[in-house]
């Protein structure tokens, strides 16, 4: 009797519970389904129309600058539409939305790699026709906008431009006396320099995110061998195997193995670790990318950087390696379409807005050849030579590769995978290369592989 | 006669709710996504019918074995270190008194943390330049000082095990501390008053008093050290250079990194298929040792 | 005499041998935590540079800040619904079935034994995505709901299977006994296997408490809505794009952990109680 009352009263417990949660999720749960996301006030948005925004990573203070300089102006020039920024910090949720035929409207993806395999299972739009109505074409450096294609049609919009760049300590650098090396040996000089003195040359760590490895060795491949070398492989012409990338790739394993690049510690280094040790002074020098500098002004405000292109090899000349940030792309199980590419089209558009973004919260620049850097005055001086350097590369053609941009994906991924072992010479150069190099061969035949400019 | 038939009944009555719920969430969906392993599909559509071809791929590739080797090896680190750890601890701290809380309480700690905060702290610890090493380096332990826990290939997974360890050893113990709160204390006070000493009780009391328990923690460890998954990834990601590579890792590269879903269900077919085999294989020892589960 | 003072003696030493081994697994068990509890004193800087060893700087915001934005409060109210109607519904469910499969004798028994072993062998990407797209028809994605059912499900498999591992312990005398005197087989669950089974109830109660309170992928899949989100999900507020805040991240940790441990210890008081008045007397 006694445990009879007990569970009788666990019952209605539980009914009452069940009851507080149905309620509470009530509003959402029997909405005309299928959506994702749902408004924040009791306010009937079933009127205006909906946009779901994917937005990726966002801590709880950079929330705060977006509202500010994406959310309330879109709400400005968008008033009848409920406009919602919906974050996600990992792939694999929007992935299974999206697969599960649900997902935001505009997804911010990785890179256009990404949003190929978005398109090669039919689920972005192609943007085709939108561009034609909007002038896209027009509005993106030429480089930045085909690296969106995918089978001869545009798939996505590039959101940012970023390239690899040697970062400088320049603390370190001018307390021992260095100087910045413009040339390749000059930088082999400085290295060894560096090394005699207990300092670490050049940072790197990617015990946390293996993939960080496709920075160095775009950078290599790119700097080092030459973007002519690299454009001939993509296309046929060459061989990812020929003598030019090849020594590239040895001088990177090479310059690991004597502890220049990560002090042989790299593998149980994480990425924190890497920037901390360069700000620290642990280390003289980094290669990383210009999204970089962003960490280093808000971690590390006291830290004297510099930013310069790769020292050069003689005979190329300075190269910077480019990439897009990342890509918009338009759902194809979205219910407005149309509204989403007008929404595209605003962001692209509203140049002050962006500018404010940049200069007061270290936004990355949208690829628009519009794109006026007197326009960034007031930005921190080191951030505005960063800009200044990407700009002038990009006019004078010193365009490098990196590979989550500009190579086949599943390229990208084998290399990602090995190139450390590489560095533990569990693995040599030749088969790394030659295994890469099936990759291209199959993305040609396929007619995937990317457009290099 | 209707006593007869509800005898037969009320066993299925009993036993269906929990089987429909979990088949109709985790089975069948399960089976569908399965199917794809016959197919080549990147996850989101288009998915082409390809027959066992993924299958084919697998048995040729090294990383496969690489992977199932790795587990191996992890299977034979658990079903040893932890369980043996949490038996001990277990015996001793169940005859604890005032202290026991404290102890459970401290114990059961690494189990309830998140493998994410857990994961980046023993990372640091790992960190060559400011974690242990520094410790052992001042205590004059140089050999020890210069190991790369988790950058060195050849050692790297026996670090992330030695953290899964220290995870899981907490929940054997309290498994271990429920069963053993189980045996009837009778037969403690009957085997004193035989004048049996604690080493004896602990024989012929306690460990037959949890015998089931103990098969039933060691298939679980079996099967399980073929799906963990959470610390190898926030460690080492399956790095460096595949020295950490275990099935689950694998199959979430191909899922979600390379886009290969397909072949990553494949995978997970292989993968649940080892579990089910070993099984079946220690359900057949067992009834062959005479350790009767049923 | 002598026999009596050795074997105090050996008692002895045994004795401090034991204590001090357990002291030893204790500092093990504890030190990372400890770590992460320094750590949430800390500037976001100096977890970065280095992440172990004492504070240099005590900060005391962190608490504050973290709770706020996360919304902790929020989430504590949704991850402890959710957590305590799936314990009662795998309590039930569980109570129910692994009474059958492991006291009764009927045709399929080894069926369903079979059936819920291996479908412990089933990882959760095989069914996450169907899930997904089924819930999403039916309106249940982020609600409540969605997760309640999931996680009652994935609970069930081991926790029956551990449930009747602790109830074949069980003397099915005592249950016979209770039919002869006219119980039908619920009465007799209720009544005799309940009470002295009600340790073993508790421990299953912990493991899916701990299991739903920390659970993350599918939380994260499957709730969008803030003000729905659980605990586990809150910390990746203070991961970025551009590098995380660590120092919030290890406070998050702590908010996370401490209803946990709060808990475990409350329950486990009673098991200790319950061990002595449960178990069978003659």
């Amino acid at each position: 009797m006694k445990s009879l009352k007990k569970i009788l009263s666990m019952c209605l417990v539980t009914a009452m519970m069940c009851t507080m949660a149905a309620c509470s999720s009530g509003g959402n749960g029997n909405q005309s389904g299928g959506g994702s996301g749902t408004a924040d006030t009791g306010k009937s948005s079933k009127d205006k129309e909906k946009i779901v925004i994917s937005c990726y990573l966002a801590d709880d203070s950079q929330v705060a600058v977006r509202e500010k300089y994406i959310d309330e102006p879109l709400k400005k020039a968008f008033p009848d539409v409920n406009i919602e920024i919906k974050m996600y910090n990992d792939r694999q949720s929007l992935q299974v939305e999206v697969a599960g035929g649900g997902g935001p409207d505009i997804m911010d993806l990785d890179g256009p790699t990404d949003v190929a395999e978005f398109a090669k299972g039919s689920r972005v739009l192609e943007l085709g026709d939108y561009a034609e109505k909007y002038g896209w074409a027009n509005l993106f450096y030429d480089w930045a906008y085909k690296s969106c294609f995918y089978n001869d049609k545009l798939y996505s919009l590039p959101t940012s431009f970023e390239g690899m760049v040697m970062y400088y300590n320049m603390d370190v650098m001018e307390k021992n006396g260095w100087e910045v090396p413009q040339t390749e040996d000059e930088l082999v000089e400085l290295m060894k320099k560096v090394k005699e003195k207990d300092i670490i040359p050049i940072a790197f760590g990617n015990s946390n995110y293996q993939g960080a490895v496709d920075w160095l060795y775009s950078t290599f491949s790119s700097c080092y061998a030459g973007p002519k070398a690299v454009k001939a492989a993509m296309e046929g012409n060459g061989k990812y195997t020929d003598a030019a990338i090849k020594d590239a790739f040895q001088t990177m394993v090479d310059w690991w193995k004597n502890g220049w690049i990560g002090d042989k510690a790299s593998q149980s280094v994480t990425n924190e670790d890497m920037l901390a040790f360069f700000a620290e002074g642990k280390a003289a020098m980094m290669i990383d990318g210009t999204w970089a500098s962003n960490q280093l002004l808000a971690t590390y405000p006291d830290c004297n950087w510099d930013s310069e292109m790769m020292p050069a090899k003689e005979g190329i000349g300075p190269i910077l390696p480019f990439a897009t940030g990342g890509g918009y792309a338009i759902n194809a199980n979205s219910d407005n379409p149309d509204l989403a590419a007008e929404v595209l089209n605003y962001l692209f558009t509203s140049l002050d807005r962006h500018y404010q973004s940049i200069r007061e919260a270290g936004y990355q620049p949208y690829p628009l050849k519009e794109f006026d850097i007197s326009k960034l005055e007031g930005i921190d001086e080191k951030l505005n030579n960063q800009y200044k350097l990407l700009m002038d590369a990009q006019t004078n053609n010193q365009i490098g590769y990196c590979s989550w941009t500009f190579y086949p994906s599943d390229m990208r991924v084998y290399m990602n995978e090995n190139t450390d072992a590489l560095f533990l010479e569990l693995l040599s150069v030749d088969d790394y290369l030659a295994k890469a190099q099936t990759y291209i061969d199959k993305a040609i035949t396929d007619k995937t592989i990317p457009v290099l400019p | 006669m209707s006593s007869v038939k509800k005898r037969h009944v009320v066993p299925y009555l009993f036993i269906i709710p929990a089987f429909i719920i979990h088949v109709s969430i985790v089975t069948a969906p399960a089976f569908s996504t399965l199917v794809m392993s016959l197919f080549d599909w990147n996850g989101m559509g288009n998915a082409k019918f390809i027959g066992i071809k993924n299958f084919k791929e697998i048995f040729q590739d090294s990383i496969v074995k690489l992977s199932i080797m790795h587990n191996i090896q992890w299977l034979l680190i658990f079903i040893t270190v932890p369980l043996i750890l949490g038996f001990t601890v277990a015996i001793i701290v169940s005859q604890l008194g005032r202290t026991q809380m404290f102890f459970r309480t401290v114990y059961f700690i690494p189990y309830i943390i998140s493998a994410a905060v857990a994961g980046k702290i023993w990372t640091a610890y790992m960190n060559p330049y400011y974690g242990l090493n520094q410790v052992f380096d001042k205590l004059g332990w140089e050999g020890l000082a210069k190991v790369l826990w988790l950058g060195n290939p050849k050692i790297a997974l026996y670090s992330v095990a030695f953290v899964d360890n220290w995870h899981w050893w907490g929940f054997i113990l309290v498994l271990f501390l429920g069963a053993l709160q189980q045996v009837d204390s009778t037969l403690y006070e009957a085997a004193r008053v035989d004048g049996a000493s604690r080493f004896q009780e602990l024989l012929h009391v306690s460990i037959p008093g949890i015998k089931q328990t103990i098969a039933f923690v060691l298939i679980m460890t079996i099967m399980w050290s073929f799906l963990t998954f959470d610390y190898v990834y926030i460690m080492t990601n399956g790095g460096p250079a595949n020295s950490t590579e275990i099935m689950s890792t694998y199959i979430y590269k191909n899922a979600f990194v390379k886009y290969r879903a397909g072949y990553a269900n494949a995978l997970c077919v292989i993968q649940s298929g080892v579990c089910v085999l070993l099984y079946f294989l220690q359900k057949y020892i067992s009834k062959k040792g005479g350790m009767e589960d049923e | 005499m002598s026999n009596g003072i050795r074997k105090r003696k050996g008692y002895q030493i045994s004795f401090i041998i034991k204590r001090i081994f357990l002291l030893l697994m204790a500092i093990f068990a504890a030190v990372p935590l400890i770590q992460v509890f320094l750590n949430s004193f800390r500037t976001d800087r100096e977890c970065k540079i280095m992440p172990l060893g004492l504070p240099q700087k005590w900060v005391f915001n962190n608490y504050k800040d973290t709770w706020l934005i996360g919304g902790y409060g929020q989430a504590y109210f949704n991850s402890f619904l959710t957590a305590f109607i799936v314990i009662i519904a795998v309590l039930v469910v569980v109570g129910l079935g692994a009474y059958a499969i492991s006291k009764l004798n009927f045709r399929l028994k080894g069926f369903f034994t079979a059936y819920f072993f291996v479908a412990i062998s089933l990882p959760g990407f095989l069914y996450i995505v169907p899930d997904y797209f089924v819930m999403n028809k039916m309106g249940l994605v982020d609600t409540r709901w969605s997760l309640i059912i999931v996680y009652t499900a994935m609970q069930i498999p081991f926790n029956m299977l551990l449930l009747r591992t602790f109830l074949a312990g069980i003397p099915r005398e005592l249950e016979e006994a209770a039919k002869i005197d006219g119980c039908s087989e619920l009465d007799s669950l209720l009544k005799i296997t309940l009470p002295i089974a009600r340790s073993m109830f508790l421990t299953i109660a912990i493991l899916v408490f701990v299991s739903v309170w920390n659970e993350f992928l599918w939380s994260n899949t499957f709730i969008t809505t803030e003000s729905l989100k659980l605990v586990a999900t809150r910390f990746v507020k203070f991961t970025g794009e551009y590098g995380s805040n660590m120092a919030r991240i290890y406070t998050a940790s702590v908010i996370t952990i401490a209803p946990v441990i709060a808990l475990y210890l409350f329950l486990s008081r009673k098991f200790i109680e319950g061990m002595t008045s449960g178990s069978v007397k003659g």
